[in-house]
Parts: structure tokens; sequence; C-alpha cells
């Protein structure tokens, strides 16, 4: 267990560097992409004295890592900046865009655990005309653009038939659900046919090895030679790239998201992006990048767990 | 005698094509008595393996059998898939050639031998778990209750396959299906093995059918032997006589191929300076150790040997004896600690700094592998292959010259030149290693350093190789660097000889003094460990229980920047 204590505290401190340096390239090229004072001042244009209030206000004149110190010791105390177009504290703007993020992508991840590693298990599992079906669906489904999913489902779904809402995220409860559920298939598609492909070879590899030839000449049976041999040995492998994706996904959300005009983080980032509204920018960038570096992690101890060789980073082949 | 354990009855199988179904045995029939031991030989290819795999129900996918088997009278044909699962757990135990990839990699040792007795025959686990140890003991395994909890890759190659075997017993097989059980292993490690499988035998009356590549190994441990050839049994003699009464061209062959027989080669006389050089050769490396920590593995340790001009030296050795890393060494793949190693008096004991140096010594040494299946590029065909390698030395060739020269290759190792144009997935064994050799001879190297380089191959395709070196080194006068774990290639090859282990040299000495007259201990156990006419496997102790430190890929490049 020694080993696994040491891996777990490398990948905290592996997680600390991977955030401070993403803040610094963050917080460096968001500056570089634009001039926020047509921000700050609303849109009018602006008199000399009001930019040099804005400059003031905002410490504009403040060398680079002087700003980027002041940012990073008040975000240390919880406090992450203002947007610069609502006026108000980022904490407050993200935190409710945040949670209707999270929803959508839970009941995506549901969808993609149930039909994509479940059609991959199948695939992998009856092989023949099933395989060869499967294989064809998921060439599609990995053809077809999110944002032509959504106006698909919205044309047939919500304007043809009308059993689900065209817009919005609808109140907390059941109704949330209904609101996310033409979203979470249109991101969905895409990953499904992906994670599908990643299961059925990883499965496949595991099927052709020999050891589970002896396992067969043993009499073990089926069941038990699935389970124990060949997806318990395929699972770091198909949750280290569904982890990944699932990271993927809070970023990806932003087509879904403005298609079907939920208000989450990716379209706020869409927007703030397009406003150069930085503070917020910045907050929601490093997010993401949490929540990339805590997904890998957690798959990387999941294959350490059931793979007590590949502690220490080398497995043996 | 009582009905037999196992009868195979006219079977023929097939093989999936897009057209007809392709055949690849032909009324293969062998039957197995109780308590009795037959052997099943032939060359890769010659169906032997997919006979015991149609046994075991691991027939590849798409395969089809005609024809009858019966395990203890029981036609398998017309039993349900239920019965018959149970029918083989039961009654069959099947050993195969590579242990390490036969047991699930993340599951314990533990896990392994109860899993059958806990899930097929529904012992309780504890009882199981006392059964695991029992068996353990009874093959021959020390400290079986830490191995329990211990995961293959922890344990050596004869460990694991003793692991293989004591788990088949737990269900109290009436006979076992080894095929090619010991190839994968050292000499003396096979000895071991055998002799466990001897002794279970004697105690249980456990029947065994035998499949190996070596026929003198079959003939030491079976009662009967089935020659195999072609998808066709082609004799089945008494193991006792069979040397008398083989009548099969192909038995005699294989006879023949066993090698034992032939004289050593005689040493030409020490004429001329000597062409490569080492001196107190010292290598290490930093490797994890089995429990925690790193430890330093000695792998050459003051090593010390010549090789003259147009001679042929071996260097012998099991794994982990030092004689793969003694030889990247000299071809400047490895980085020694210290030590000298000169060529044609100058220093090569750095690697070449430099693509100038490198293809300067290249031209000098070249290097043939163990494997032609994957030292050879898959979408190079045999022209394209050979004509890169004499371009790197000669870059402005023409056309017709180059055409020439490929020729002259081609003929050097007797390949029909209409063969130029085939990718190596159209060639055998045989003819892979041929063009790897044309390859490494394109360069007109002074030294060729030969890395286990028939060990992947049959016996006779063995022979025909081993031939064809020394007739090369007859008429080019190229010098030979034989690496090799087994003496009967020695035998054909060399007439030097340097015996190591654990990175150190044992004995050396011409190969008549080696092989007829052996001084060291260590070189005599080599000898005696090799199947031959009258040779029953022994128990010995100097068969290690741990798992070595091996060097990998990984720890290499660690060390060699």
């Amino acid at each position: 267990m020694n080993a696994m204590t040491r891996m777990l505290l490398e990948r905290l401190g592996g997680l600390l560097l991977t955030l401070f340096l993403a803040s610094i390239v963050i917080y460096s090229a968001v500056l570089l992409t634009g001039d926020p004072i047509a921000a700050l001042a609303g849109g009018a244009k602006p008199t000399p004295e009001l930019i040099d209030q804005i400059r003031l206000e905002y410490h504009l004149d403040d060398p680079v890592w002087a700003r980027y110190w002041d940012w990073l010791t008040s975000a240390f105390q919880g406090d992450f900046g203002r947007s610069f177009v609502y006026k108000t504290d980022v904490m407050t703007l993200v935190a409710p865009r945040f949670v209707i993020t999270l929803q959508l992508v839970m009941v995506t991840v549901l969808l993609i655990l149930v039909f994509g590693v479940g059609s991959g298990v199948v695939a992998a599992m009856r092989g023949g005309a099933v395989d060869r079906t499967v294989g064809v669906l998921t060439s599609l489904g990995m053809a077809l653009p999110t944002f032509v999913v959504a106006i698909l489902l919205i044309w047939i779904f919500a304007k043809t038939l009308g059993w689900f809402p065209v817009y919005g995220e609808g109140d907390a409860g059941w109704d949330r659900l209904w609101h996310l559920v033409l979203p979470a298939v249109s991101l969905a598609v895409l990953f499904v046919a992906y994670i599908s492909r990643v299961t059925r070879g990883s499965l496949v590899a595991q099927l052709q090895s020999e050891h589970v030839d002896t396992a067969r000449v043993r009499g073990i049976p089926r069941s038990r030679i699935f389970g124990v041999h060949v997806f318990r040995n395929a699972s770091p492998q198909i949750l280290a790239i569904t982890g990944t994706t699932i990271a993927g996904l809070f970023a990806a959300s932003a087509i879904a998201e403005v298609a079907f005009g939920l208000g989450g983080i990716g379209s706020l980032l869409v927007q703030a992006a397009a406003r150069a509204d930085l503070p917020v920018v910045q907050i929601v960038s490093l997010l993401l990048v949490t929540i990339f570096v805590v997904l890998n992690a957690a798959a990387d101890l999941w294959s350490a767990l059931i793979d007590p060789t590949s502690v220490g980073g080398r497995s043996a082949a | 005698m009582t009905r037999p354990v196992l009868e195979i009855d006219a079977l023929d199988i097939f093989a999936p094509t897009a057209g007809d179904p392709r055949q690849l045995v032909f009324a293969s029939t062998l039957d197995v008595g109780r308590g009795e031991a037959v052997g099943l030989v032939g060359e890769s290819g010659s169906g032997k393996t997919l006979t015991v795999r149609a046994v075991a129900g691991l027939l590849p996918e798409g395969f089809t059998t005609v024809g009858g088997i019966r395990i203890d009278g029981r036609d398998v044909g017309d039993m349900p898939a239920r019965e018959l699962r149970d029918l083989r757990a039961r009654r069959l135990g099947m050993v195969f050639q590579t242990p390490r990839a036969h047991l699930n990699p993340l599951r314990t040792i533990g896990d392994f031998m109860t899993e059958a007795l806990v899930h097929v025959a529904g012992t309780k686990p504890a009882a199981a778990n006392r059964r695991a140890l029992d068996l353990l003991d009874e093959v021959g395994i020390s400290d079986p209750g830490r191995r329990l909890r211990q995961y293959p890759a922890e344990l050596s190659g004869g460990l694991l396959q003793r692991v293989m075997i004591a788990a088949t017993l737990a269900m109290d097989p009436d006979i076992l299906l080894a095929d090619e059980i010991t190839t994968a292993l050292d000499v003396t490690t096979q000895e071991e093995v055998m002799a466990v499988i001897a002794d279970l035998r004697t105690h249980r009356e456990l029947s065994m059918l035998f499949i190996t590549h070596d026929l003198a190994l079959a003939g030491a441990v079976c009662d009967r032997v089935n020659v195999m050839q072609h998808g066709r049994i082609v004799e089945t003699l008494r193991a006792k006589t069979m040397r008398e009464n083989a009548r099969e061209e192909y038995t005699k062959t294989l006879m023949a191929a066993s090698l034992d027989e032939a004289p050593p080669m005689r040493a030409a006389g020490d004429e001329g300076e000597p062409m490569l050089r080492i001196e107190r050769l010292r290598k290490s490396y930093r490797v994890r150790r089995a429990g925690r920590g790193k430890e330093t593995l000695v792998a050459v340790d003051d090593v010390s040997l010549q090789l003259r001009r147009g001679g042929s030296l071996g260097i012998v050795g099991e794994s982990g004896s030092g004689k793969t890393t003694a030889a990247r060494i000299v071809v400047g793949l490895e980085r020694a600690d210290s030590g000298v190693v000169a060529v044609g008096g100058k220093d090569w004991s750095t690697p070449a700094r430099g693509g100038r140096e490198r293809r300067r010594r290249a031209k000098i040494a070249q290097m043939v592998f163990q494997d032609p299946y994957q030292s050879l590029d898959r979408r190079q065909t045999v022209r394209q292959c050979l004509t890169e390698a004499i371009r790197v030395h000669r870059p402005r060739e023409t056309r017709a010259e180059l055409d020439r020269r490929i020729g002259e290759l081609m003929g050097h190792v007797r390949l029909e030149e209409a063969l130029l144009d085939q990718r190596p997935r159209a060639l055998s064994g045989g003819q892979r290693q041929r063009v790897a050799i044309a390859r490494a001879l394109a360069a007109d190297p002074v030294l060729l350093v030969l890395d286990e380089a028939v060990s992947a191959l049959d016996v006779t395709t063995q022979v025909e190789i081993l031939t064809l070196l020394d007739d090369i080194r007859r008429s080019t006068g190229v010098a030979l660097l034989m690496i090799t774990h087994d003496l009967t290639v020695i035998r054909r090859l060399c007439d030097h000889v340097i015996v190591m282990r654990q990175g150190r040299v044992e004995e050396h000495g011409t190969a008549t003094d080696i092989l007829d007259a052996p001084q060291a201990e260590y070189t005599r156990l080599l000898l005696d460990s090799i199947p031959r006419a009258g040779w029953t496997p022994r128990r010995r102790r100097l068969g290690r229980t741990s798992s070595l430190a091996t060097v990998t890929r990984s720890t290499q490049t660690q060390n060699g920047r």
C-alpha cells in the first residue's frame, strides 16, 4: 500500500503544479488576446478621462507579473475577481452555470456508459453481423458533428413530434432533466461512437489473449471469464480514455449549450471570450483544466488498483 | 489394457478461407493409454498444435473438424456444450508453451491456482487454498505461501511453468496436454520441469500427450512417439527403439538434426592476429529489487575474449548470463562500464559518436538477431531491404552494379532470385533469416555477430542455416561471434567456446575441449541437460527459485544515456 500512498501524493503534487502552470499560461494568454478597455467601458466610445480612470481602477498599468501576483493571492482567498461585463463577483456568476453544465455532462456520461460501453461489449462478445452493424453505426456517429445532431433532434423531437422542449434549462428537478435530454443526446452521439470503438478494441485484444485460452480450457464459466479476465483487464484502458473524454465534455458542451439555449459554463465561456470578459474566461479555463487533471488522475488510480505492476509507471508488458 | 484415456480417430481440421475451407490436418489418428506418455513431434506448421487444440476445444474461430475425439471413451462430437466443458475441465489438464502469456498478469498466483477449484468444482475457498499450497509443494516450489500472493511478473519462466502444471493438477486430470512446454525455457530449466512431470506421472497414473519439435526430448520422456509432417502423422514408433525402427526419411532427418552425433569442429590453428579483442569487460545496471528499492545487477563481469580473423567463437549461457549484453557492447548498442573492446586494432570501447563513425564500424561488424519475424520491415520487399543495406555504404552505386551485388548476396544465402520481390509475410522462417543474413553481409563485414540467430527456427531449418553460416565463413572469411544458449549449435558452428554464467566466464577453450572434456561443473551440467538417447531428466538443486532481476528495455535506455 506504501507505493500507492506515494503515487497519490505524487499525483496531488502534479495536480497543484499543473494548475499553477496553467494559471500562468491562461493569465498571460488572455491578456494577449485583446485590450479589455472596450469591454470595461461598456460599449460606448470612451473618453480619455474614462480610460485613465479604468486603467487606474483595474491596475492595468502595473507590470504583468504584479497583476498576476495580485490575482493569485486574492484567488487563494476565494476572490477570483469581478466580471468586466456583469460587474459581479465571478464566482456567483459561474457557480449556478457550472451546476447546469455538470448536470448536462452527467446525463451525457450516463448515455456514453450505457450505449458506448454497452455496444462495445456486445460487438466484442457477439462478433459477426452484430459487430459489423455496430461498426457501421459508430462510423456514422463519429462522422456526425454535434451541431448537426442538435439541429436534427430539434427538428424531429421538438418541432415535429413536440416531445421535448426546444430551449432553456427549465426548473430544477424533473423539468431540468426533461430539458437536458436532447442536448445530452446531441452531445453524446460522437462520444458514444468513440467509446464504443475503444471498448470493443480493448475487449477483443483481451479475448484473443492467451490467458483467456487458459481460463477456457480450465472450464471457467463464461460469465466469470468475461468479468474477471476480459473486462477487468481491459478496464484500465477503457477508463483512461473515458476519463479524458468526460473531461473534454465540459468544454465540448458549449456547442450543445448554445444550440439549446442552456445557461451553462460552456455558453458562458463563449460569450465571455467574445466580450473580452477576462476574469470569467480565466476562471472557466482554470476550472476546465482542474477537471481534466482530476479525472485523469482518477483513471490512473483505478489502473493502479487493478494492476499492481503499473505503480511506479512501469508495467510488465 | 483398459480403454485409452484419449483417442483421436481420423481427425481432419479445416481453416476457413474466402473460398473453400483449407485442410490443415489430414486423418490424424492416435491414442493415449492410461498412465502412458505419447509424443507428437513435428515442425511448426505440421499441425501438431492444431490437433491438441482440437482436443482442448481451443481451435480458432471458424475452424471445423471431421472425425472423432474421445476422452475417457466419450465422443466429444455428440455432447452438449455444458457437459463437454465440464468433461474437459475435469479430465484434461493443458499446459502451454509460454506460461507468462497464459497467466492473467493482473491476478495473483493464488487466484490462478484456486480459480478452477472454486468456480468449477465448487470447493470452499479455504480448502482450495490449502490444496493450492500442497500442489505448489508437490511440484517443488519453495515458500508456497508467499508465492500465492505474488503476481506472475514476479516469477521466473521455469517457476511459472511449474505453477501452470500444479494448477492443472488441482482438478486431478487423467491426461496432461503439454504443448511445447519447455521450448521457451533454458536447457537446465527444461530438465527440472521434465523431472517434475516424470515424478508426478509415477505418483498419479497421469497420462500425457507431449507436443514438441524436439524428437530427442520426446524420445526421452515418452513411451511412444508420433511424427507429424504437413498435417499427417507419418510414423508412430516406440520411444525405446525409435532410432533403429525409424523408416520415414523425415523422422531420420529430425533425428540427425538433434545434432549430438556430429563431432565438434576442429580449431584450425591459431594463426593470425585476433581481429576482435575484449579485455576485462564490465557492465552493470540499476534494477528494481523484488521487494523495495534498487540494486546493482552486474550483467557482464570481468569478461575477456579473442576472436581471430575468419574464426568462429561461441558464447554459451542461460538467460541472464550476460552473453547478449556482451554482444551488444561489441556492436555499440550498449556502453560498457569499463574494459577494452578492440576491433582490427581500433578502440571500440565506447559506442560510435556521429553517423560517419557508426557507418565505418557498421562496415566492419554486423549483427543478426534472433527473431527474423520481427527484425525485417514488413513493408519492404527483399530487394528493397537489400538495396537499402547496400546503399548505406555505397550511396552512389549504379543500378546495374546494385543488381549484381544483390544477386551475389542472394547466392551467398542460397535464396532464389524469384523471391526478391516478396515481402517477409510470404517467406518461411528460414527464408526470412537468410534475408537477414544477406542484409548483414551487404556491408561486406569482417565480423558477424549472431544473437541466438537460429533459436526461433525449426530444428531442420536450424541445421540448414548453421551449415550456410559455416559455408559463408569459409568462402568470405567473415568471423562469426555466435551467442546461444544451445550447446548443440556450438557443435555445428564454432571452433572456440566461452561458457558464461551470471556475467562471468566459467570456462573457455576450443570446441573439442569444452564439448568432449569439460572442466567446469557448470559446463557439464549444461551438457548433461541436453536430451539424447537414454537420457532421463533429473532434479538438480542448481535451479533457481526466485525471479532474476531482468534487464528490460527501459532500464537499458535509462542506463545507456
